[in-house]
């Protein structure tokens, strides 16, 4: 705390991102630069360190000079993300926090390890083909789903009993919600 | 000619109708869902009216409803558009009971080709060459299914008898895997066409698709304006389209367009249509499907032939003579569409729901975007997650590539994940820019778009835009509450500071 509070009023920003789909984490730091000018920094990525500047900057939008270049951007923050659009691509990042939780349930959606089926996408249920106390084997259909006209079959991960079905056939489901939980029968069971 | 015309569809396309229908001195009226109340289309048109409830069953497939509002407003014909009713021939049928024109091809043109079983046999009995394969009226028993698919010889695919894009088809590469296809297909072509029935077509190797846009008036004239090549697609529905077709040279050029036209004369087609073949790597075509509905896919040939494909579908309904002779048809140039879906390309391309925070879409020379969306739209999992097409124009297949690269790099879409950068890579492909397409293009050749080169610009923006966020406030101070009410993280509380 005594190190942060030398730095307070120069230091504008110090996160550790995580680029999305990746799980490297990047430090960057962002220090006002007053003598080049009221929107300029010094700006370090891990070893890597330069002079940028924001030059007329709206809502979630701005141009970027760095190195002599400058670029338009775009951001917006959507759910634990930042979306950065740059150079024809856009970049998502999240902070260390959430890498962390997100790495800790870091399976497929419903792929479940733990038997827990969850929804792959966000849609409409088609059709429930499993009932608890029912025995299946790896591969046996147990949901169909339906998002954007496109139609999903999820299947049991490994043999198991049907322990719940979470879910109701014509149902509007999110991203993430549980469906059925699966439990692996005990040995020689 | 009509005064009114109601659009039964919604997104881009109803949007595109619009333009066209004014344009032409003639009164758009549109419909929309209850989650569609702030479309774009609805916006665009002269007058709109509501169709209550939000699933497309509910709505835009609500052939009564649409009915009465076409009367109602007083309306002389409907366009349906692609999807939804425009291929549907009870709702066509039901157009021409209530005194309204339906503006595309006669009930019974779309019932011959709407199943694609019959649609078949009578192609074939016009000289027309077909892909081998095997289908009944009836039921399918296990044992005939395993004989048949053994004479036709795997691969085979199984597809919906009244099926199009991609819904209700599934490749079988051996018996083993028969059944279970089989039963699927069934199912989702029951879901999705309230049709069960399906049927077996050998399983051509690395075919290009490549299809005729045919027209027909009421005064027997039939023409082609020439092909599209949609060769590249991804679980059978197409992404990127092109014309010219780099494949075809003059002489098998004209020989498919005479097909297509065949095709055309065979049915006694009129309005807009669209004769699908493969072309094996021999250069053998064979008779796929007709479409018998304005192609997503038709602004390439727009912007090819000078023609508005719309406009002559309104006039031929109104019945006029078609505006163009084939002899006044050719093709200038090169045009090339890529779709633009919300879907996310990392995560087994699922699709993308949310909030539109920036759309963006790149204009300049050469370059048209037919879209239904803006900033602030909600993507929702009820209706299709194209989110725009983007068609460019160009003097040579190498400017238009270098063209559509450049537009791409220049639509900006945040809030929801698209196809946009796979789009990039795939038109970055060696191959693709050689021209040496087929419809299993992406399979054999996987793109992967996940890059370990994170841009630096990038994350000097991230640090940016989140530096009232956890940066000074919660590293310096030690009080990172009071500034929460200002930051755009404040839901989040996510952000760290070290």
């Amino acid at each position: 705390m005594a190190i942060d509070a030398r730095l307070e009023g120069i230091l504008m920003a110090r996160l550790v991102l995580t680029p999305a789909g990746t799980t490297v984490p990047v430090e960057v730091e962002l220090q006002p630069d007053r003598a080049s000018g009221e929107n300029a920094f010094r700006f370090r990525a891990g070893r890597d360190e330069c002079a940028i500047e924001i030059i007329g900057s709206g809502e979630g939008e701005g141009r970027l000079a760095l190195d002599g270049r400058v670029v338009p951007f775009y951001y917006a923050t959507v759910d634990e993300q930042i979306e950065v659009w740059v150079d024809g691509c856009t970049y998502r990042f999240e902070s260390a926090a959430a890498t962390r939780s997100r790495r800790s349930a870091s399976r497929p959606a419903h792929i479940a390890a733990s038997g827990e089926i969850t929804a792959p996408m966000p849609g409409t249920i088609q059709k429930i083909l499993v009932g608890p106390g029912d025995r299946v084997a790896a591969g046996d259909a147990l949901v169909v789903m339906i998002s954007m006209k496109m139609e999903m079959t999820l299947s049991a991960p490994f043999a198991s009993t049907v322990t719940a079905v979470e879910c109701r056939a014509g149902r509007l489901v999110e991203m993430g919600a549980l469906l059925v939980t699966l439990k692996e029968p005990a040995d020689g069971g | 000619m009509f005064r009114k015309v109601l659009i039964a569809n919604r997104g881009e396309i109803a949007v595109r109708i619009a333009q066209t229908l004014q344009e032409m001195g003639i009164r758009a009226a549109v419909v929309y869902s209850d989650a569609d109340r702030t479309a774009l289309h609805v916006a665009r048109a002269d007058e709109a009216y509501r169709l209550v409830g939000v699933t497309a069953a509910e709505t835009y497939l609500r052939g009564d409803r649409l009915i009465e509002i076409a009367r109602s407003c007083g309306a002389e014909a409907i366009h349906p558009g692609y999807g939804f009713l425009s291929e549907n021939a009870e709702f066509a049928q039901a157009c021409g009971d209530a005194g309204l024109v339906f503006i595309g091809p006669t009930p019974a043109a779309i019932r011959a080709m709407g199943d694609k079983i019959s649609a078949k046999r009578l192609m074939q009995k016009a000289g027309v060459p077909v892909v081998p394969g095997w289908s009944t009226d009836g039921d399918a028993d296990a044992s005939t299914l395993r004989r048949e698919a053994q004479r036709i010889g795997y691969p085979i695919l199984v597809k919906a008898a009244a099926g199009g894009g991609g819904k209700g088809m599934r490749l079988v590469r051996g018996e083993s895997e028969l059944a279970a296809a089989f039963e699927a297909a069934s199912r989702e072509s029951k879901a999705a066409f309230s049709d069960h029935r399906v049927f077996l077509e050998k399983y051509i190797d690395r075919p290009r698709h490549v299809e005729f846009q045919i027209f027909g008036d009421h005064h027997g004239r039939a023409v082609h304006l020439f092909e599209r090549e949609c060769s590249i697609q991804r679980r059978y529905q197409k992404i990127i389209e092109e014309t010219p077709c780099v494949a075809l040279f003059p002489e098998r050029r004209a020989a498919m367009g005479e097909a297509a036209v065949a095709a055309a004369r065979a049915i006694g087609y009129t309005n807009a249509g669209t004769v699908e073949f493969i072309l094996d790597e021999s250069g053998a075509f064979y008779f796929l499907e007709v479409n018998t509905r304005l192609q997503v896919e038709h602004p390439v040939t727009e912007l090819t032939t000078h023609r508005d494909l719309v406009a002559a579908q309104v006039r031929v309904a109104a019945g006029e003579p078609l505006p163009f002779t084939q002899d006044a048809l050719s093709q200038d140039g090169h045009a090339m569409e890529c779709r633009i879906y919300a879907e996310d390309p990392e995560n087994q391309f699922l699709p993308s729901i949310g909030t539109l925070r920036r759309f963006l879409p790149p204009a300049g020379p050469g370059i048209r975007v037919d879209t239904g969306v803006t900033t602030g739209t909600q993507v929702s999992v009820h209706y299709d997650a194209m989110l725009a097409k983007l068609i460019v124009w160009a003097g040579s297949r190498h400017e238009c590539l270098a063209r559509m690269r450049w537009a791409l790099r220049h639509f900006v879409v945040l809030g929801v994940r698209t196809n946009i950068e796979y789009l990039q890579h795939i038109l970055a492909h060696p191959e693709f820019v050689a021209g040496r397409i087929h419809t299993h293009f992406l399979d054999e050749h996987p793109i992967s778009i996940a890059s370990a080169d994170v841009s630096r610009e990038a994350l000097a923006v991230a640090a940016w835009a989140s530096r009232g966020d956890g940066g000074l406030h919660l590293a310096g101070s030690g009080d990172g509450e009071s500034d929460e009410a200002v930051s755009p993280w404040r839901s989040t509380r996510g952000w760290r500071a070290y």
